[in-house]
């Protein structure tokens, strides 16, 4: 699998309302505009921190992608939605300034500023986000009197647009942010916002609630790194052109250490091969995929997409041997199983066949 | 002009997919999806292979059988009784090595038999199980130890548990055939006087598993045919009540292992002296 991901180092929400408290140690991330009896007429303004390690970045890049081109989504899980209006979109901004995650949660009593929040990076009274002078790259986007929410830096913003019906979960393009962390080795995380139309509205109330790094679900934060890792250099087999074909995968050794890279081969063969006067058996010919041929990997008790198909990431690949391609299980959640879709082009039809392949991460 | 709806009855095979689809496929909780980390206990399973196994060790680490033979005592082997060991050994009566030496003393056994007890107790449904055995601990990466935790546990919050399941067993009676072989009575009497000392106990690895196992006859034979070598044997049956967990993709999908019980907040009641 060109696809690799990397889990996050640390997370918090900050809280416009509550410009002290700090939340490193909550299960939930939350992004949203809310009135309510804890912030009166006020509206509270709520944006997640998360910060992958460079090391993790770079270890990925220089040793995975080596070069490549690749792309890096952020992901997160959405845990519950209220109130979402029709059409909304959230930004992604890489941070500016270091912060510490803490040990808080949201409504602790003594309030908890062991770390980062809506007013202070390191501690209450500690490091403010906001700077008495910018520097030039840096901005912050905040209302009078709530100064805080962090700092970030202008001009590398992604953003992902809702509309009515989309799943919620984030899966935010940050490409280019990635790639600025990797050339600088600054950095600080990134902050994920409401556009500037809803956030700070006394008429809105908006809340989204995301799975964090600290929750006790297969649902943290990732950043999904992929690349295109495909070779396609067949052998002496012929490339199946039948659409009505039976795809099928050499070994399974069904459980996989977490901390393996397995590759997986694949046969496939006509459905109905046409009969020939020979003297082994026509079910044996093995054929290659096409080229553009894709996986994805499923959740078989979820049934969720974990690595779905891409036309540049998830392509099958070919040697003398077989179609092929690998799958880096330190991704995968693990004591879980997971399933794999084929999806082809033959004949105008697009074709997407189940690889009646389940196997299993082990710890 | 708009089309009209009409009420369309579903062939037996759609009523038969959406029944389908309703099962494998129950409305997501994310938050019941709980990740396993390395510390929390791997799925406990137990198989007919550890219950061979029990017996097989028992046989050689807790009763030893032993015969005397020249003034020397001789362990009896033990072995189990593959398709091709137990062919051969019914084709024959006896079994030989691969010089064609009569292998006596021999204890052989085999598993015949597995009938399910249902009168113990019954996870319900294999699709989703409905009986659990619970293992809880206090404290946990939610409610980690300190002195403000134990604090605050005489307070009135109830913490979190972190909960570990694993389905109920599958009760089951397990019958082994067993046979021995050796040269002379004096010999069988003695191995018979060993098992039948361990019969109605429980046989296994004290640190694996143990089942309670039962024997309840030993008929004999002495077999001297012409031109044949002389064995005596004694066959009997070994009933062993044992249980099973499968390490399968069904059991695993039919419940989650790992939950987190919800923390609480205890209210009493207080009243007020003047309003």
């Amino acid at each position: 699998m060109a696809v690799y991901k990397i889990f996050a180092e640390k997370d918090a929400t900050l809280y416009s309302n509550y410009p002290n408290e700090n939340t490193g140690l909550d299960e939930i991330l939350e992004i949203g505009n809310t009135l309510g009896p804890d912030t009166g007429d006020t509206p509270q303004v709520m944006r997640p921190i998360i910060k992958f390690t460079t090391a993790d970045i770079a270890d990925v890049l220089d040793n995975k992608v080596a070069g490549a081109a690749f792309t890096a989504s952020l992901k997160l899980y959405v845990a519950d939605a209220d109130s979402i209006p029709l059409d909304y979109s959230i930004e992604c901004y890489l941070l500016s300034g270091s912060w510490n995650m803490g040990t808080g949660k949201f409504g602790d009593v003594p309030e908890n500023n062991t770390g980062v929040s809506w007013q202070w990076r390191s501690s209450a009274e500690v490091d403010p986000w906001i700077p008495v002078a910018y520097s030039p790259s840096v901005t912050a986007s905040y209302a009078s009197g709530y100064e805080g929410g962090g700092t970030f830096i202008k001009n590398n913003v992604s953003t992902q647009s809702f509309a009515h019906s989309d799943y919620q979960d984030i899966i935010i393009d940050v490409t280019n942010q990635v790639r600025s962390i990797y050339s600088s080795s600054l950095n600080d995380g990134f902050v994920l916002k409401l556009q500037d139309s809803l956030e700070f509205q006394s008429s809105s109330y908006f809340a989204l609630k995301y799975f964090s790094v600290d929750t006790h679900t297969i649902y943290p934060p990732v950043l999904e790194i992929g690349w295109n890792d495909s070779v396609f250099s067949t052998g002496s087999n012929a490339i199946i052109s039948d659409p009505n074909f039976v795809v099928t995968f050499t070994s399974n050794q069904y459980e996989y250490n977490r901390n393996s890279t397995q590759r997986f081969r694949l046969n496939s063969r006509p459905q109905y091969p046409a009969r020939a006067f020979t003297t082994s058996s026509v079910y044996l010919n093995s054929f290659y995929l096409p080229e553009n041929s894709y996986y994805q990997i499923r959740d078989l008790d979820t049934n969720e997409i974990i690595v779905d198909f891409d036309n540049n990431n998830t392509k099958i690949s070919a040697d003398s041997t077989s179609s092929y391609f690998d799958v880096y299980m330190s991704g995968l959640q693990p004591e879980r199983y997971y399933k794999i879709f084929i999806k082809t082009t033959l004949d105008g039809s697009t074709i997407i066949r189940d690889g009646e392949l389940t196997f299993k991460v082990t710890q | 002009m708009a089309q009209k709806r009409v009420p369309v009855p579903k062939s037996q095979a759609e009523i038969s997919a959406g029944l389908r689809d309703q099962v494998a496929a129950p409305a997501l909780n994310r938050g019941t999806k709980t990740a396993v980390s390395p510390q929390d206990p791997k799925a406990f399973t137990v198989g007919l292979e550890d219950i061979d196994t029990a017996i097989m060790y028992y046989f050689d680490n807790v009763i030893r059988p032993s015969v005397f033979q020249n003034n020397s005592e001789i362990k009896v082997p033990i072995l189990y009784g593959s398709p091709e060991r137990w062919s051969s050994m019914q084709r024959q009566g006896f079994l030989r090595d691969h010089n064609d030496k009569l292998m006596t003393p021999l204890i052989m056994f085999k598993r015949t038999n597995m009938e399910k007890l249902r009168n113990l107790t019954n996870k319900l449904d294999a699709n989703q199980a409905n009986n659990f055995i619970v293992a809880k601990s206090k404290y946990n990466p939610r409610n980690a130890y300190s002195n403000f935790s134990v604090l605050n546990g005489l307070t009135n919050r109830t913490d979190s548990d972190k909960i570990v399941l694993s389905v109920v067993p599958d009760y089951v009676r397990l019958t082994y055939s067993c046979i021995i072989f050796v040269d002379y009575i004096e010999q069988l009497n003695r191995v018979q006087e060993a098992i039948n000392y361990a019969s109605d106990s429980y046989w296994g690895d004290p640190s694996r598993f143990k089942f309670n196992a039962r024997i309840d006859s030993f008929p004999n034979s002495t077999t001297l045919d012409t031109g044949t070598d002389r064995v005596v044997r004694s066959e009997f049956n070994i009933s062993l009540f044992g249980y099973i967990i499968p390490d399968a993709i069904i059991k695993d999908l039919s419940y989650d292992r790992l939950v987190y019980s919800p923390a609480r907040v205890n209210f009493t009641y207080e009243t007020t002296g003047s309003l």
